[in-house]
């Protein structure tokens, strides 16, 4: 395969970048739904771009070692590199050498860099917390991989650039949502947990465990933190609008599909406070999989 | 980069581990923290940690004219000032031998179960707030400033009303006041509904609160609960019915109770309590405009005012449960002693330290709200 360096050193750049202002505009939009649902006016446009830029001026009082600090790199490598292997309309260099298995092993880095970090701080609040991160990684993991499995049975393959283009060949009633019905919706489950939100927001619980990870994150570390929320709504709409909704075929159907994907688990987090650990995992475990094993079933006897 | 000053701190390996919630803390209506001994996520010990609101009210109480303590006395309980102003001022009016006008007595009766709407308003989001649900919160916190809007028409205040005094009440009902709760009211009663399919009747919720710091009846009654923490154990004690005041002998109205005693009894007790309230209310709007006079008793200079020698207990069903002030004079025109007998203090303290234990470190928040303590009661 001839690699095009000047381009994949373009995408490289462009990708991220584009990933972060996107999910700049997502976590307004997420914290302008849930103010419009709590009747109240929300933040201003230029808001979380403020946030972070604020906590980056911010110097950095006390460290907790160096493993701390090289968890937030691990943390924003891993979002950076699942977002260069995500096929958008006009990038899809990386994504035809990566798949989405390559995309749900990247997917585990950055929660496994944020328990490296803050394991190194000794606070019990953030210990509890990513054992909770952790412990909801493997319960919602379960679904969203038989999810990815049936989708890969599907369409006879697991790059995610020919998934997108075998949906959009077939119009309408080649996507995902009307070919799987039933691993689109476990998969939407699995969103709404992947994405830490309630029910299912175990590992911040302010009210529990003072928001847990980030407890000890203040300055650049909490900006860090931002930042990666703003990648983990993109990379999770984008995977979602890939296997599902049939990609986007230009940018402004792919913007209108993401944001209506983040927009799904944005509204339901406000109408639910969080279980328990143990019934996440168990929920989790039951429905969504009992779902997503029964839409395998469908998808193997086609 | 480290402090210069820090050390390393060296603990012996230990199953077990302490959690500090607060002072600042979601969980209660105030600074107040816990002190909490968790193996794994199993509640082994708590210790309640007052003491960052104490203000001195009682100390501070002796030193003001009799009439000035009521600009004091709403600050002992943010959410539900009403009580505190009213229960002093009928225990002024005892040592004063005060005929408070009939007219001043029905006007409070209105403040104090207004202030109940509020207060329960608040506890339905703060309570939705630990187990993370923050739009009932916001519901909760929005509804309640419609009621408030009333109260500072009514007072002039939103929160520290300084509205009830020795004797009755500042001043009379605005023109077209009672049309303005009614219609408020109104509005609270199509919210409740909405309120249900968020909060009350969410099978999340139920999941949660069901089971979480149970409290058994026997155990109520020997740790002092009262109010509807009580009544969510199934006890049916209400001192509006069982030890009338003001007007509440002329009011209809259910106590309503639950026999669980836990924190999703405590909160449908409170759920069952703002519909009562808002029933008294509706009566005390239509009686009110019949009930013709003077709004406060003439007082002697209050400077120059000295209550005779003698004691005063008075008590009032408030929306945390009973709160009472004993107050002493030595025929001065300021207290010699004050005590307030918060509900919070027993609430807050020994119960919370009790029924926590044995809990997850989950519900250690929700069983915090669930008992509605009011911090500033406790450290007086």
């Amino acid at each position: 395969m001839d690699f095009d360096w000047q381009h994949m050193l373009i995408e490289l750049l462009v990708m991220p970048t584009l990933a972060f202002v996107v999910g700049l505009v997502m976590v307004l939009m997420a914290r302008r739904l849930r103010a419009r649902i709590e009747r109240r006016v929300g933040p201003p446009f230029w808001q979380p771009l403020w946030d972070i830029l604020k906590l980056y001026s911010k110097r950095t009082q006390v460290s907790h070692g160096h493993m701390h600090e090289i968890s937030i790199i691990v943390l924003l490598g891993g979002m950076i590199a699942m977002e260069v292997f995500l096929p958008v309309p006009g990038f899809d260099t990386f994504a035809h050498h990566g798949d989405a298995l390559t995309l749900i092993y990247l997917m585990m880095v950055p929660t496994l860099g944020m328990a490296l970090g803050v394991s190194a701080c000794a606070n019990p609040n953030g210990s509890i917390g990513i054992a909770r991160a952790l412990t909801a990684m493997l319960a919602y993991d379960v679904p969203f991989i038989i999810t990815v499995a049936g989708a890969a049975m599907l369409y006879g393959t697991t790059s995610l650039p020919e998934i997108i283009a075998i949906q959009q060949q077939q119009g309408l009633e080649g996507w995902g949502a009307v070919q799987m019905p039933l691993l689109a919706l476990a998969a939407l489950i699995s969103m709404q947990a992947m994405l830490g939100k309630e029910p299912f927001e175990i590992y911040v619980a302010p009210a529990e465990i003072a928001t847990g990870p980030m407890t000890e994150m203040s300055g650049k570390f909490l900006g860090s933190m931002f930042i990666m929320q703003c990648f983990q709504l993109y990379t999770v709409s984008v995977l979602y609008t890939t296997l599902f909704l049939g990609g986007g075929e230009n940018w402004a159907t792919f913007l209108i599909k993401i944001f209506v994907v983040v927009a799904i688990p944005m509204t339901l987090t406000n109408i639910f406070p969080r279980y328990k650990t143990e019934a996440v995992v168990a929920w989790l475990w039951k429905w969504p999989t009992a779902i997503a094993l029964v839409g395998l079933f469908v998808v193997m006897m086609r | 980069m480290r402090p210069e000053n820090y050390k390393p701190v060296k603990h012996p390996p230990s199953e077990e581990y302490d959690l500090y919630f607060g002072p600042n803390h979601p969980g209660i209506e105030g600074n107040y923290a816990l002190k909490v001994r968790l193996s794994g996520d199993e509640v082994q010990h708590v210790r309640a940690d007052g003491g960052y609101l104490h203000r001195g009210f009682e100390k501070l109480m002796e030193e003001r004219l009799w009439i000035q303590n009521i600009a004091l006395v709403p600050r002992i309980c943010v959410p539900d000032p009403v009580p505190m102003e009213e229960t002093y001022s009928r225990a002024v009016e005892i040592l004063g031998q005060i005929e408070v006008p009939e007219r001043a007595q029905w006007i409070r009766t209105l403040c104090l179960e207004m202030s109940r709407v509020t207060a329960h308003l608040f506890y339905f989001g703060g309570h939705a707030a630990t187990m993370g649900m923050y739009s009932n919160m916001f519901w909760g916190v929005s509804d309640r400033d419609r009621v408030l809007d009333l109260f500072e028409e009514l007072t002039g205040a939103r929160v520290y009303h300084m509205y009830t005094t020795p004797g009755g009440v500042r001043r009379d009902i605005p023109e077209g006041f009672l049309q303005r709760l009614s219609e408020t009211l109104d509005y609270l009663e199509t919210r409740l509904p909405e309120f249900d399919d968020l909060f009350f009747a969410n099978p999340v919720v139920e999941n949660r609160a069901r089971g979480a710091g149970p409290m058994s009846p026997e155990q109520a009654l020997e740790w002092g609960v009262t109010g509807p923490n009580l009544r969510a154990c199934g006890l049916p004690f209400d001192l509006r019915r069982d030890d009338p005041y003001l007007v509440y002998d002329q009011l209809e109205f259910d106590i309503p109770t639950r026999s669980e005693g836990d924190a999703y009894a405590r909160t449908m007790v409170r759920r069952e309590e703002l519909i009562q309230s808002i029933y008294i209310l509706r009566q005390v709007i239509a009686r009110l405009p019949s009930v013709k006079g003077p709004i406060r008793a003439p007082l002697p200079n209050p400077l120059a005012w000295n209550l005779p020698h003698g004691d005063a207990y008075t008590r009032t069903e408030s929306s945390k449960g009973e709160l009472g002030f004993f107050v002493v004079s030595n025929g001065g025109t300021r207290p010699w002693r004050v005590h307030v007998r918060g509900p919070s203090q027993m609430h807050a303290v020994q119960v919370l330290e009790q029924i926590t234990v044995g809990q997850r470190l989950e519900d250690v928040a929700q069983i915090m709200f669930s008992l509605d303590a009011c911090p500033p009661e406790v450290d007086r």
